[in-house]
């Protein structure tokens, strides 16, 4: 192993454990019980329960279920949309007070319209959370396509294509070096939401969990379960961030 | 060609990219159904509660209908009323252990809904904070009182014992937390006094940070804290899924009066509780909790509406058609022995 893999290795790690020192200097020091702020030690005891009753892994399976489907579909919505949008000027006129409008509402508000709507159990919280993570995309891609240099849509012109051919062959492309780093950011706060969207009637997940535990005054397991989510965070960016490598992608780093 | 090659790795990534989301799309869906959910053809009757000693036939329900045959019944905790309230309007439960208040309100509410069942009673207690000095009712004026709701039994007994005491209403400091905050808010000081149900006031007392200084059934004998409320329209859709649901829930009760250490083991778990804390909740001071006055009574419900009237929660004291008791008058109470009989009366058909 050559130096400056170590270093990318252990440099990240040396601050872990200075925060991890600060956390338990606190914990001595503030004279909170155990039970209202627990010392790291009681933190890892929990989460050793937790792992070894299968509880942390089922929760976090619900978690990462909600939040999939729920980044999927504001995919699979926002980027087609927001390529449209870009492009047809009148339409971005039209809209864009609306998106603008919803866009700073919280997810939380949306909480008694996800219950009446979808009813309880996974589906209002998929729905929170891909309202979290639509709206950056959606703004990200009319953004990028606003952008894009107006020579490509005259070569389009040149070569006569179809909507359909600008679309996927101009469009796309030259936005994609701009959306990638959105995705990373929906990705960041459709995660971010899991907590408040499992505030509602579920009985899994890693929001459920925190809420659980700390109406049973189990800080620990709260500790855990934040712990958790910082962790799946992390391994969630850094599989998005791979995205950034594509060759044909990185042309355009903007 | 050179661009073509490109072009073509690049078609070849997106393909990549997509087959792998879809990949995990599957195996993530795979495996959150099968550990999230409990594949069944029984049919289910879903209950709403908070977890309250009163609620206690809701975990034990659910328990005892887990290993078996025929109904199954499912609890669901919530952690709102108004979410509860929301819930069973639109179906998702069938039915809900909740605050007493607030079933007239919804009742007004056009919502169609039927008491069919008494929550364990006694079990709410007000305590204040150790290091105040309160001996009576009237040492917490001007203090910080929380109840659970506006709309709850706490509030009204509140209000009741303000007026006996003689304590103006500007005098009275009541507010609105949700019960696990409370024992957080009294430990650090923000709050003085709180009432609420068991196992929440145990919480403080068992910790030594807060004082009885009454329990509930000392100034309203026959306090209600939470009942059990289910749609007129399931009730005329599945009369015998209800019958079951209340008779079950009664023999419950009257199962866990008997082994108290059980059933604090089995709700601690669904609570998500420490053991020791449900124990003393049910078994301090002995023979607290009243379980066996289950059956719904209209002139309660009245004067509950009428104080509700009294203390301006409500412009109208009208609760016609609220209690429907049938059920829980014609419950087979017999032969409750051990837990499976709960569900399993000796001579059921």
């Amino acid at each position: 192993m050559d130096w400056e893999q170590i270093k990318r290795f252990v440099l990240p790690l040396l601050v872990f454990v200075v925060v991890g020192g600060i956390w338990e200097f606190l914990a001595a020091v503030t004279g909170w019980s155990s039970a209202v702020f627990p010392t790291p030690r009681a933190a890892a005891s929990g989460m050793w329960q937790l792992i070894v009753d299968g509880t942390l892994v089922k929760h976090s399976v619900a978690s990462l279920y909600r939040v999939t489907v729920g980044f999927y579909l504001s995919v699979i919505i926002a980027l087609p949309l927001g390529m449209i949008l870009g492009w047809w000027k009148t339409g971005q006129l039209m809209f864009n007070s609306m998106i603008q409008f919803l866009r700073p509402i919280s997810p939380l508000a949306w909480i008694p319209l996800a219950l009446l709507w979808f009813g309880i159990g996974d589906r209002p919280a998929i729905f929170l959370i891909f309202l979290a993570a639509f709206f950056p995309l959606l703004v990200s891609t009319i953004n990028a396509v606003n952008h894009i240099n107006s020579l490509y849509f005259q070569v389009a012109a040149n070569f006569n294509f179809t909507r359909f051919e600008t679309l996927t062959k101009i469009i796309f492309p030259a936005v994609l070096p701009a959306v990638l780093p959105a995705l990373r950011i929906s990705l960041g706060v459709a995660w971010l939401v899991v907590v408040a969207a499992e505030m509602i009637a579920v009985k899994s997940g890693l929001g459920y969990l925190i809420i659980d535990s700390r109406n049973a005054l189990r800080m620990d397991y709260v500790m855990d379960a934040m712990i958790a989510i910082g962790l799946i965070g992390i391994c969630l960016d850094r599989i998005i961030v791979q995205l950034h490598r594509i060759k044909s992608v990185a042309w355009g780093s903007v | 060609m050179g661009s073509g090659t490109k072009l073509l790795q690049r078609v070849t990534t997106g393909w990549r990219i997509l087959i792998v989301a879809l990949v995990w799309l599957g195996i993530i869906t795979w495996l959150h159904f099968s550990f999230n959910f409990e594949v069944t053809n029984r049919p289910i009757l879903r209950m709403g509660y908070m977890p309250v000693v009163a609620n206690l036939a809701c975990p034990l329900l659910d328990y005892a209908s887990e290993g078996q045959q025929g109904l199954r019944f499912e609890a669901l905790k919530f952690s709102s009323f108004a979410e509860m309230g929301e819930a069973l309007r639109k179906g998702d439960i069938q039915a809900a252990f909740i605050i007493a208040p607030l079933s007239v309100v919804l009742h007004q509410q056009g919502a169609g809904v039927r008491i069919v069942y008494i929550g364990n009673r006694h079990e709410s207690t007000l305590v204040y904070r150790k290091d105040l000095n309160v001996k009576s009712f009237a040492d917490l004026a001007g203090k910080s009182i929380a109840v659970p709701l506006r709309y709850s039994g706490h509030n009204l007994c509140i209000r009741r014992l303000a007026e006996q005491f003689g304590i103006a209403d500007a005098n009275l400091n009541i507010v609105e937390i949700n019960p696990p905050d409370m024992a957080a808010a009294l430990a650090v000081g923000s709050l003085d006094a709180y009432f609420v149900g068991e196992p929440f006031a145990a919480k403080t007392v068992l910790a030594g940070e807060s004082k009885v200084l009454y329990y509930v059934e000392q100034v309203w004998p026959d306090f209600i804290c939470n009942l059990m409320i289910v749609r007129k329209d399931f009730i005329d859709t599945n009369p015998n899924h209800v019958r079951l649901l209340v008779q079950g829930a009664a023999r419950s009760g009257l199962w866990a009066s008997k082994h108290p250490k059980e059933a604090a083991k089995i709700a601690s778990k669904y609570w998500n509780q420490p053991l020791e804390i449900v124990e003393y909740a049910l078994t301090q001071p002995p023979d607290r909790t009243v379980y066996n006055r289950f059956v719904p009574k209209e002139d309660e419900i009245r004067f509950m509406a009428d104080l509700m009237v009294h203390f301006k929660l409500l412009t109208c004291n009208d609760t016609s058609g609220l209690v429907y008791d049938k059920f829980a008058v014609e419950a087979d109470l017999k032969g409750i022995t051990d837990f499976g009989s709960i569900l399993n009366p000796p001579d059921a058909n």
